[in-house]
C-alpha cells in the first residue's frame, strides 16, 4: 500500500487529510515542521510527500530544494499545498522539481485526492 | 515718449507746453524791460504813453504769471496755464504790431510765433488765431480804404502768413493724434496689466503644478505650485526644456520615458489630451515623487498646436493609501485560505461515507454548506487577483498561445458542469466567410494559464444563467485580430445592466438572478486580462433572448509566432538558478503579498547534507 508523508503544520488540515487518505487506504505518516519532514523523508522513504508550504524551522521550498539534494530522495514524487498563489512562487516550486502545486483555497479535498491519485499512478 | 522734465515725467505734449509758457514769459518780460527803457530814455519817441505802459504792463503780467501761478497750477495743469499765457502774450503782440505800424510792423514775425503755437491747444484754436489774423487784414484793408495796391502788398505776406499756420497745424494735428492714440494705448496696456495680475492671480491660487510649454519644449509659464513642488523658481525654469525641470520618469520601474511614454509628445502628436497616474518626477533636492499628469495641447486661431498645458500633483499620500488598502485585502484574504480549507475539508470528510456515517438530513445541510464554503474560496481567489491586477501583475508571462487549442481544451473541460445541468456546449471555429475542413489557427500573445480563467468564466457563466438549451463558443478571425464568442440561451441581460457589467463587484439584481451565484468580479478580471493583452471584450443582449460574450486580441502573424516562440525558450533555458530574491523589487513599494522570498533560508539548502544530518540527530525514529 503506498505510503503518504504528510508534511502540515496545521493542525485541522492534518487531521481532514490524514482521515481522507486513510479511508483511501494509503499509509499515512505525519510531520509538523520542516526539519522533522526532512528526518522522516529520509528514513521513512515515502511514495510521495504532501507538502505544506508555509511551516517553522525549514520553509516548504527549503525542504524540496533539500529533498531534490539528496540522493535518497531526489525522484521522491512531491505535491506542494499552499496558500501562496503568486505566479513566482509556482514557477519557483516547479524550478525546484514538485510534481504539483496546488492552492489551498482554490481545491477541495477531493481534488487534492486526485491529485494524489494520479501522481502514484504516473511514472 | 516720456521724458524727465522740471524733476518729473512728462510726455511730448506736456512738454510743450511748459516750453511755451517760458518763451511767452521771456518774451513777456523782454518786451517789458525793452519798453521801460525805451520809454525812460526816449519818451514818445517809439509808442505812445497808454500804448508804451500798457504793452509793458501785460509782458510784466505775463513774466509775473509764469513766475507765480504757473509754477502752481501749471504743474497739474500745464496746457490751461499756458493758454493763460500765451493769451496774455497775444493781447500784447497785437497791441505791439497795431503799435508798430499794423501789418507792416516790424514785430509782425512774433504774431506768426503766436499763429504756429495755437495748434498746441487745439485745432480750434489755430482757427480762432487765423480768424483774428483775417479780421485784423480785412479792418487794416478797410482802413487804407480798400485799396487793390494795399491788398496785392500784402498778399503775398497773408498768403506765407496761411501757409506757415496751415502747416503747423498739420504737424500739431499729428501730435494731437499721437498724443490721442498714446492715451488709448496707455488705457489698453492698464487693462492688460489688470488682466495679467488677475492671470496671475489665479496661476498663484491653483494648488496644481502648472506649465505651459511651446512646440519647442521650453517652458513659457511655471506656477507658484509647480515652484514648490520640484524645488525649482520661475527664474530658473523659463525657457528650459520641462524634462530637465520634471525628470519624469515610469513611476513603477524608473525607467526613462520614450516618445511613446512620454505623454507630452503624445499629446502635441496626437493632439489628444492625457492624463496619467503612472509617472514620478524628481526635485530640485532629488527627491522622487509620484503625480497624477494631465497634458493638454494649446492650439492657436488655426488650429496649428502651439504648445501644451501640463498640469501635476503629487500623489504619494494617495498611492500610499491605496497600497495600504490594497495590502489589507491581499493579508485579509490570505489569512483566510487556511480556515476555509479546513472547513471545505471537514465538511468533504463528513460527507464521505467511508469516513463517516450521516443521515439525510445532515447531509443535505452539510453538502450546502460545502458549496457556500466553496464559494467563500471563490470570492478570496478574486479578491487577491483584483488587488493583483491594481497592481498591474495580473497578466503574468505571455507567450504566443494556440487560441483554437486552447479553447476547445477549455470547452472540452466544461463539457462535465454542462451536463450536470442538461445543457449542450459545441465549439465551432472558422474563419470569416468562407466554410473549411480544417479549423484555421489562431495565436495570440497572451498568458495561457490567465486566458484559459478568462474562457472558462465565460463559459461558466453562460452554464450558470441558462436554464435550457446550451452554450456555443465559437471562434472567428481576420488578418488583425482573432475573436471568441460564448453564446448563450439563457435570461439575457437588460439594456441598463449590459454597460455596467465589466466592473467591478456589479451583481445584477432582479429575482431572476439572484439565486445565482457569483463574486461580481469575474467580469472586471476577464476584461482587465483581456484588456492587459491589447484586446477588447463586449456583450451582446437582449432581455429574455440570450446572452453573447466575445473577446477579441491582436492576431499573430506566423513570423511573429515564431519569433515569440524562440524568446519564450530562450528565456527558460536562461532562467536563473531561483536562489535569491525571484522577482525583482520595484522602487514603489509593492503590496507584500506572503511569498517564497519571505520564509526561504539559503544557507540551509546551500549545504543540503548537513540540514539533513541534523535534521535526522533532532528527530530519532519513533519506537
Amino acid at each position: 500500500m503506498a505510503k503518504i508523508l504528510l508534511v502540515e503544520d496545521d493542525t485541522n488540515l492534518q487531521e481532514i487529510y490524514s482521515a481522507r487518505f486513510m479511508a483511501e487506504s494509503y499509509d499515512v505518516i505525519t510531520a509538523n515542521d520542516g526539519e522533522e519532514a526532512l528526518a522522516t523523508a529520509v528514513r521513512e522513504r515515502p511514495d510521495l510527500i504532501v507538502l505544506d508550504v508555509m511551516m517553522p524551522k525549514i520553509s516548504g521550498f527549503d525542504v524540496l530544494d533539500i529533498l531534490r539534494s539528496t540522493p535518497e530522495t531526489k525522484d521522491t514524487k512531491v505535491i506542494m499545498m499552499t496558500a501562496l498563489s503568486q505566479d513566482s512562487d509556482r514557477l519557483r516550486g516547479e524550478s525546484l522539481g514538485v510534481n504539483k502545486y496546488l492552492i489551498k483555497s482554490q481545491v477541495t479535498l477531493e481534488d487534492v485526492v486526485n491529485a494524489v491519485k494520479q501522481e502514484l499512478a504516473a511514472n | 515718449m516720456k521724458h524727465k522734465y522740471l524733476g518729473g515725467d512728462l510726455d511730448q505734449q506736456q512738454r510743450s507746453y511748459v516750453i511755451l509758457a517760458r518763451v511767452e514769459a521771456a518774451i513777456g518780460l523782454i518786451v517789458s524791460i525793452g519798453v521801460f527803457l525805451s520809454y525812460g530814455l526816449a519818451p514818445g519817441a517809439f509808442l505812445t504813453p497808454v500804448a508804451s505802459f500798457s504793452i509793458a504792463i501785460l509782458g510784466m503780467a505775463a513774466a509775473i504769471y509764469y513766475a507765480t501761478i504757473h509754477q502752481v497750477i501749471g504743474k497739474k495743469n500745464p496746457a490751461t496755464s499756458a493758454l493763460v499765457m500765451s493769451i496774455i502774450t497775444s493781447v500784447n503782440i497785437l497791441l505791439i504790431i497795431a503799435q508798430t505800424g499794423g501789418l507792416d510792423s516790424p514785430y509782425y514775425s512774433l504774431w506768426l510765433l503766436m499763429i504756429v503755437t495755437a495748434g498746441l491747444f487745439s485745432g480750434v484754436a489755430t482757427l480762432i488765431v487765423l480768424g483774428t489774423t483775417a479780421a485784423f487784414y480785412l479792418v487794416s484793408l478797410g482802413l487804407s480804404g480798400f485799396s487793390g495796391h494795399y491788398a496785392g502788398d500784402h498778399l503775398v505776406q497773408l498768403v506765407l502768413t496761411i501757409i506757415a499756420a496751415g502747416l503747423a497745424e498739420w504737424v500739431h494735428s499729428r501730435n494731437r493724434n499721437a498724443g490721442a492714440e498714446s492715451v488709448r494705448v496707455e488705457a489698453l496696456s492698464g487693462q492688460l496689466s489688470e488682466e495679467s495680475l488677475k492671470a496671475q492671480a489665479l496661476m498663484s491660487s491653483i494648488n496644481e503644478g502648472v506649465l505651459v510649454v511651446d512646440t519647442q519644449r521650453r517652458i513659457q509659464l511655471f506656477n507658484k505650485a509647480a515652484q514648490t513642488v520640484t524645488g525649482w523658481d520661475e527664474k530658473t525654469a523659463q525657457g528650459i526644456d520641462y524634462q530637465l525641470v520634471l525628470k519624469l520618469k515610469n513611476g513603477a520601474d524608473d525607467a526613462e520615458l520614450t516618445p511613446q511614454t512620454d505623454p507630452i509628445a503624445r499629446a502635441t502628436t496626437e493632439h489628444t489630451p492625457i492624463v496619467t497616474r503612472d509617472l514620478s518626477i524628481t526635485t530640485q533636492g532629488g527627491r522622487k515623487l509620484l503625480v497624477n499628469l494631465s497634458v493638454s495641447p494649446i492650439y492657436d486661431a488655426k488650429q496649428a498646436v502651439t504648445g501644451a498645458i501640463i498640469l501635476f500633483r503629487d500623489i504619494s499620500e494617495e498611492k500610499d493609501v491605496e497600497r495600504q488598502k490594497d495590502e489589507f485585502v491581499s493579508t485579509a484574504s490570505h489569512e483566510m485560505r487556511t480556515p476555509v480549507a479546513a472547513i471545505e475539508g471537514y465538511l468533504s470528510l463528513a460527507l464521505n461515507p467511508n469516513v463517516a456515517t450521516i443521515d439525510d438530513r445532515a447531509s443535505g445541510y452539510l453538502n450546502k454548506a460545502h458549496d457556500a464554503v466553496q464559494h467563500l474560496g471563490e470570492l478570496f481567489r478574486d479578491l487577491l487577483n483584483v488587488t493583483k491586477a491594481e497592481e498591474g501583475k495580473l497578466q503574468g508571462h505571455s507567450e504566443a498561445v494556440n487560441l483554437t487549442d486552447l479553447v476547445k481544451a477549455a470547452v472540452d473541460d466544461m463539457q462535465f458542469t454542462v451536463q450536470k445541468k442538461s445543457l449542450s456546449l459545441v465549439f465551432q471555429a472558422s474563419s470569416d466567410g468562407a466554410t473549411k475542413t480544417i479549423a484555421p489557427i489562431f495565436y495570440v500573445k497572451a498568458n495561457p494559464e490567465r486566458l484559459r480563467e478568462v474562457v472558462m468564466n465565460l463559459i461558466d457563466n453562460a452554464v450558470k444563467f441558462t436554464a435550457v438549451g446550451g452554450i456555443t463558443v465559437t471562434l472567428t478571425g481576420n488578418d488583425k485580430e482573432a475573436t471568441v464568442a460564448v453564446a448563450d440561451t439563457g435570461l439575457g441581460i437588460a439594456k441598463e445592466d449590459a454597460a455596467h457589467l465589466f466592473q467591478k463587484f456589479y451583481r445584477i439584481d432582479s429575482s431572476a438572478t439572484r439565486t445565482i451565484g457569483g463574486t461580481g468580479l469575474g467580469l472586471y478580471l476577464c476584461r482587465t486580462v483581456i484588456e492587459l493583452f491589447g484586446g477588447r471584450i463586449w456583450v451582446e443582449s437582449e432581455l429574455n433572448k440570450g446572452a453573447t460574450f466575445s473577446f477579441a486580441l491582436p492576431r499573430l502573424t506566423a513570423s511573429q509566432v515564431a519569433a515569440l516562440q524562440a524568446e519564450t525558450a530562450a528565456a527558460a533555458a536562461n532562467a536563473e538558478p531561483l536562489t535569491g530574491p525571484v522577482a525583482p523589487a520595484p522602487t514603489a513599494a509593492p503590496v507584500p503579498t506572503p511569498s517564497a522570498m519571505a520564509i526561504t533560508n539559503p544557507e540551509l539548502t546551500k549545504n543540503a547534507a548537513a540540514t539533513v544530518a541534523a535534521a535526522l540527530a533532532a528527530h530519532p525514529p519513533k519506537k
